[in-house]
């Protein structure tokens, strides 16, 4: 069964065509990685799938888990099991990140007709999790991603799935501005979240996270659509000759 | 602020949120006397605009009788950005909750000064202000 169904999809930005005629198809449990030149629509596809206003569906449809999203709002598609971590984390200052994390965490189980957890045995589940991350306790009273180093915010986003449990996660450039062991790190504990249940889509520019996690495609984006999809043997080629062997 | 006598010290912390069609004007006067040597006053005045048409100003009066004072004065305007709401709609949250969340965490270092009771009841009023809004 299909977690993600693209069909014909055809978005614009101010009347310019941004995604043209993309199909993809993810079934449950798959990991698919997405690479390709700058500009070339991947973020505006992750984008998309999560409902970004600026970015207009005029043809075709997103369906995740058979349940046409094109008409969801941005809240419906995260309480669907949704789960898009931005390429630019996104600082708000003055906003305490428990709290940002128990009203996203208890808006969801909420949604999924789930009992509520009062916030004593919350913070022993997110200690719990902060734990395999190597995250210290005065990160729970800072304000969300301010003031972060660029890999302290990308844990942030890994802490976030990690509670939230979403079924499909988007990772939109995770390894960028990562240290080797982090990214190390970081890649473990996506390989252990891989199980039956859940897939990912990994956009990246780099081979190192993707010799980690092995996914079972590689598609390559050019100009708004996938133009290839192979799996890890394409990597030795877009090292050795780039991407603009492809666009012949 | 009048400074009267000399090393006295104050910090002006002023926060405003104007929405849709709304105005907001900050006016203010520090004042140093003659006598007051070594005085220090540093002002912060910042607006977050809600919407295209909201407007703030600020009219800060500086009046300073004495040379070896130092007065500061800084002011900036915020706006809630698009990826900001997006960012928290992504983890589940919903628009009323998220921007008051936003709007919350704005005031947050002049609620916090309030006595425990009243900064509740402040924050309860926001998030109330802007749900009316809404509907």
């Amino acid at each position: 069964m299909c977690i993600l169904n693209i069909k014909n999809l055809h978005v614009n930005i101010k009347k310019k065509k941004i995604i043209k005629n993309l199909n993809l198809k993810i079934k449950i449990g798959e990991i698919h990685a997405i690479m390709g030149p700058n500009g070339s629509g991947k973020s505006s596809l992750s984008l998309t799938i999560a409902g970004h206003k600026k970015y207009k569906i005029y043809k075709g449809s997103i369906f995740l888990k058979k349940k046409n999203i094109n008409k969801y709002s941005i809240d419906q598609r995260a309480k669907n099991g949704l789960f898009v971590s931005l390429q630019n984390n996104i600082e708000i200052p003055g906003l305490n990140n428990q709290n940002f994390l128990y009203k996203s965490f208890n808006s969801i189980r909420n949604y999924q007709k789930k009992k509520k957890i009062n916030l004593i045995k919350f913070k022993k589940l997110i200690k719990k999790e902060m734990h395999k991350l190597d995250m210290s306790n005065d990160f729970l009273k800072r304000s969300v991603n301010e003031g972060f180093s660029g890999g302290e915010k990308k844990k942030n986003d890994i802490l976030q799935i990690l509670l939230l449990k979403p079924k499909l996660i988007i990772l939109d450039e995770i390894d960028s501005g990562l240290d080797i062991d982090t990214l190390k790190k970081i890649s473990i504990i996506i390989k252990n979240l891989k199980n039956k249940k859940r897939s990912f889509i990994i956009i990246t520019h780099y081979q190192k996270i993707l010799n980690y996690i092995n996914p079972k495609f590689i598609h390559i984006f050019y100009n708004g659509n996938i133009i290839k999809t192979s799996d890890k043997k394409i990597l030795k080629k877009i090292e050795e000759k780039g991407y603009g062997w492809f666009k012949k | 602020m009048i400074h009267i006598g000399k090393e006295t010290k104050s910090i002006i912390l002023s926060k405003s949120i104007s929405m849709e069609n709304s105005k907001n004007t900050y006016r203010s006067l520090v004042k140093i006397g003659k006598k007051a040597n070594k005085s220090k006053n540093f002002t912060k005045c910042e607006s977050l605009l809600i919407g295209n048409n909201s407007n703030s100003n600020t009219f800060p009066i500086i009046k300073s009788e004495n040379i070896k004072s130092t007065i500061e004065h800084e002011a900036s305007s915020i706006y809630i950005k698009d990826e900001q709401l997006f960012f928290l709609l992504q983890r589940g949250i919903n628009e009323d909750k998220a921007l008051s969340m936003i709007i919350n965490g704005f005031c947050k270092n002049i609620l916090n000064m309030l006595p425990l009771e009243f900064s509740i009841e402040a924050q309860e009023l926001l998030s109330l202000s802007f749900n009316l809004h809404e509907k």
